[in-house]
């Protein structure tokens, strides 16, 4: 049990659940005081030594359901095995006490058979699918990581569990007298649907391992791909992995909410503390550094090229909003318009997808956007604001919109240009980078969810 | 076997707590039995008003151990969960000891043999005596052990749930004058969470994670029935039905367990028998605590009626 156990963890943490050394320990102790009679407490039991959140929760079920149900799955063949076997067992019996009484041959060329020939003859199946799951476990079958491995596999468990011997007994009866040839032909018979038992084992062992470690690769992958490049269907995939980045960061930063200590006296606190003590300064206060929440104004252009990566960014923006509550958000292709209602009041899914509707799929006009922002909020903008452009610079040849930039370069703590377009493209064609990055703080590639992550980050450690 | 015994453990517990009021699942039976068995504290989470501290409360009765409570806020801090000097009764004594401190300091040469004879009596201002122990430290002192229940502790500061890690792992706290106070008994945490915050990866790792939802209607027909004596069948089934159907709704604040027993015991002192219109829209206000939830509701209230009988 405690190897089931072992693979049991390995594929929740394929799932995507976090599990410590520690608390596998405790699934190990809650699993030796449980035992495994009882199916829901068992469950109950590694449900809470091993999940710890919600989501967590969930994939342990889904998780759980397919692991143990191949475990009964196992022991559930069985009955419906014995169900088949009569006409086998009848035939087998007949002739089992056929041999026994006349010929004694029979018996001796019985003796001298393999293991697994004598358990095939007898229809020994419970004996069987245990030494394929022995076998299974000895050439590490739980280690397969495509469906390509298939054969492989079901080769490596077939040799270990002698089927040269089974072979061998075969060609030898095979050339033998009338009986033996019978018991030959019946051998062969039992032979295939015992490779098939060893075929079916492989095949669950990939829907339990490889696919949850495939999809574990996929999403190993997915942070390093070209936004633009990824496929529409994985879309749902790519915001569930943006919600689990934006948790971590969360986690990590809402940490260091809490202001720092400066080593400063504050006097008028610790006067009004040390009040109670007869005015003797007993508990001395400290000052604290008083930390500005940064404002993040975040422009976006969506129109058709750079429209994917707005979308994570926009995404990322509002995942991390419990650190970073101040964002507005724009997003302009001809004209610019705010968005920061849409995403206050839609779910995410939905206001991404208005905001598209709304400003997307036109072409982008850098100057009359940037000109859209001056006049909608340049007030608005003083030291603290970070302003955020996402935009490929590509400006079809007209006014890029300098003039506006500046103003906001001037006003703003810092001006981050992103673009999703490789640095060596800059500055060719209707490309405006170069000028444009002169009334910036900082200018990026940006065009991965790893990208994406780093300029949160960065955001955020501002913050701090 | 061990193991068989394990099962029937916890189904005795079950039946304990349900003897004690409280209507539960075998999961949470579960829980009760594997933090006793494997002495770890047990994270409680789910929607408020689900009975999470009051799991707690049935934990002490079943058990027979005091429950001590500590209950979590923002700006929580050691001195009112662990301990705290009674820096009052410290400055009387020096007050009342200062006519003393001649009888002390008889005999003695210069300031250095003062200070030496001073110092034998060092201790004696910073020892148990004047220590005022909060839940924590009550918690570990108590004898025969305890039900610790930290409750939403998902209200508290960061500082404070890393605080609470050496308590949760190894059942000790350090005080830097006296030394390090380990548990005579180990007690028995629950920490209750609303999810009002992320708990941190830490915390979670040392605890087991309980999570109590809305429970089932057949479950919550026997709450109400052990918690509202005197309630009719049908009025137990109606209003149960009712309740688990506004659940469904899209509300500010869904209905919990115990405003579900409130308002059974309301209309049990109403006398009433069965819902009907009326009766419900003037009590509406008890499991409905937003304006606009009650509005929707009433809007809907001949639908719901119609499904709960």
């Amino acid at each position: 049990m405690d190897a089931t156990l072992a693979d049991f963890i390995r594929i929740l943490r394929s799932a995507g659940v976090r599990i410590s050394v520690s608390e596998t320990i405790d699934a190990y102790q809650a699993l030796r005081e449980v035992g495994v009679t009882h199916r829901p407490v068992l469950k109950n039991a590694l449900g809470m030594t091993l999940a710890k959140t919600g989501e967590e929760q969930e994939l342990f079920e889904g998780c759980f359901e397919r692991f143990f149900a191949f475990q009964e799955l196992n022991d559930a063949s069985d009955p419906e095995e014995s169900a088949r076997e009569p006409e086998h067992g009848e035939s087998d019996s007949g002739e089992g006490q056929g041999s026994g009484g006349g010929a004694g041959g029979g018996q001796q060329q019985d003796g001298e058979l393999g293991e697994l020939s004598r358990q095939l003859l007898q229809q020994d199946w419970t004996q069987l699918n245990a030494d394929i799951a022995a076998a299974g476990q000895r050439v590490e079958s739980n280690r397969i990581v495509s469906f390509v491995q298939r054969g492989r596999f079901s080769r490596a468990m077939a040799e270990d569990l002698g089927i040269r011997e089974l072979d061998e007994d075969i060609a030898r009866l095979d050339a033998g007298d009338q009986a033996a040839r019978d018991l030959a032909s019946r051998l062969e018979r039992h032979r295939g649907a015992w490779l098939e038992r060893i075929r079916d084992y492989v095949e669950r062992q990939i829907a339990l391992f490889a696919d949850p470690e495939d999809q574990r690769m996929m999403r190993e992958r997915l942070p390093q791909i070209k936004l633009s490049h990824v496929d529409r269907r994985r879309y749902a995939e790519m915001q569930d992995l943006v919600r689990r980045m934006a948790r971590r960061l969360v986690t990590l930063h809402s940490r260091r909410r809490k202001t720092a200590r400066r080593g400063q006296l504050d006097f008028r606190r610790t006067l009004r503390s040390g009040l109670a003590y007869d005015g003797i300064p007993f508990e001395p206060r400290w000052r604290r550094i008083k930390k500005d929440q940064p404002r993040i104004m975040a422009l976006c252009d969506v129109s058709g090229s750079v429209a994917a990566v707005s979308r994570f960014l926009l995404m990322f923006l509002y995942s991390v909003s419990d650190v970073l509550p101040k964002v507005r958000s724009f997003a302009f292709s001809d004209s610019l318009g705010e968005v920061t209602e849409l995403f206050r009041t839609l779910s995410l899914e939905e206001a991404v997808a208005t905001t598209q509707q709304l400003h997307g799929d036109r072409s982008s006009s850098y100057g009359r956007s940037m000109n859209d922002f001056e006049d909608l909020c340049l007030r608005d903008i003083d030291h603290r604001t970070t302003v955020l452009v996402l935009g490929d610079a590509r400006s079809n040849y007209g006014d890029p919109g300098i003039s506006s930039l500046r103003k906001v370069h001037q006003r703003a703590r810092q001006v981050i240009w992103l673009n999703p377009e490789p640095r060596v493209q800059w500055g060719y064609g209707d490309s405006e980078m170069p000028l444009l990055a002169t009334a910036c703080h900082r200018v990026q590639v940006c065009n991965t969810l790893k990208h994406l992550e780093r300029l949160v980050q960065d955001l955020m450690r501002s913050a701090a | 076997m061990p193991q068989t015994q394990a099962i029937d453990a916890i189904a005795q517990l079950q039946l304990g707590f349900e003897s004690g009021g409280y209507i539960c699942d075998t999961d949470i039976a579960t829980a009760v039995y594997l933090a006793r068995e494997l002495e770890k504290p047990v994270l409680v989470e789910g929607p408020p008003g689900v009975g999470k501290t009051e799991l707690a409360r049935a934990t002490s009765t079943l058990l027979g151990l005091p429950l001590i409570r500590l209950q979590c806020y923002e700006g929580l801090d050691e001195s009112k969960a662990l301990y705290e000097w009674k820096y009052g009764k410290q400055l009387l004594y020096t007050q009342i000891l200062r006519e003393k401190l001649s009888e002390v300091l008889e005999g003695t040469h210069g300031l250095d043999q003062a200070m030496e004879r001073l110092h034998q009596y060092d201790d004696s201002f910073f020892s148990e005596r004047f220590l005022e122990p909060r839940p924590l430290l009550r918690a570990l002192r108590e004898q025969a052990g305890s039900v610790l229940l930290i409750d939403e502790v998902d209200k508290s500061d960061h500082e404070f749930e890393a605080f609470l890690l050496e308590i949760l792992s190894d059942y000790q706290i350090s005080i830097p004058e006296i030394g390090t106070v380990g548990a005579v008994t180990t007690p028995m945490v629950f920490l209750t969470s609303n999810n009002s915050r992320e708990i941190g990866e830490a915390l979670r790792r040392r605890c087991l994670h309980l999570h109590i939802d809305f429970p089932e209607l057949e479950l919550e027909r026997r709450i109400v029935q052990s918690r509202v004596s005197g309630i009719s069948k049908t009025l137990r089934d109606q209003l149960v039905a009712f309740i688990q159907a506004v659940r469904n709704m899209e509300l500010r604040k869904v209905p919990a367990v115990s405003e579900t027993i409130d308002w059974a015991r309301t209309l049990v002192l109403l006398h009433a028998d069965s819902l009907d219109q009326a009766l419900v829209r003037q009590t509406l206000s008890v499991i409905l605590k937003h304006q606009d939830d009650i509005s929707l509701v009433s809007r809907e209230l001949p639908k719901l009626l119609a499904q709960a009988r």
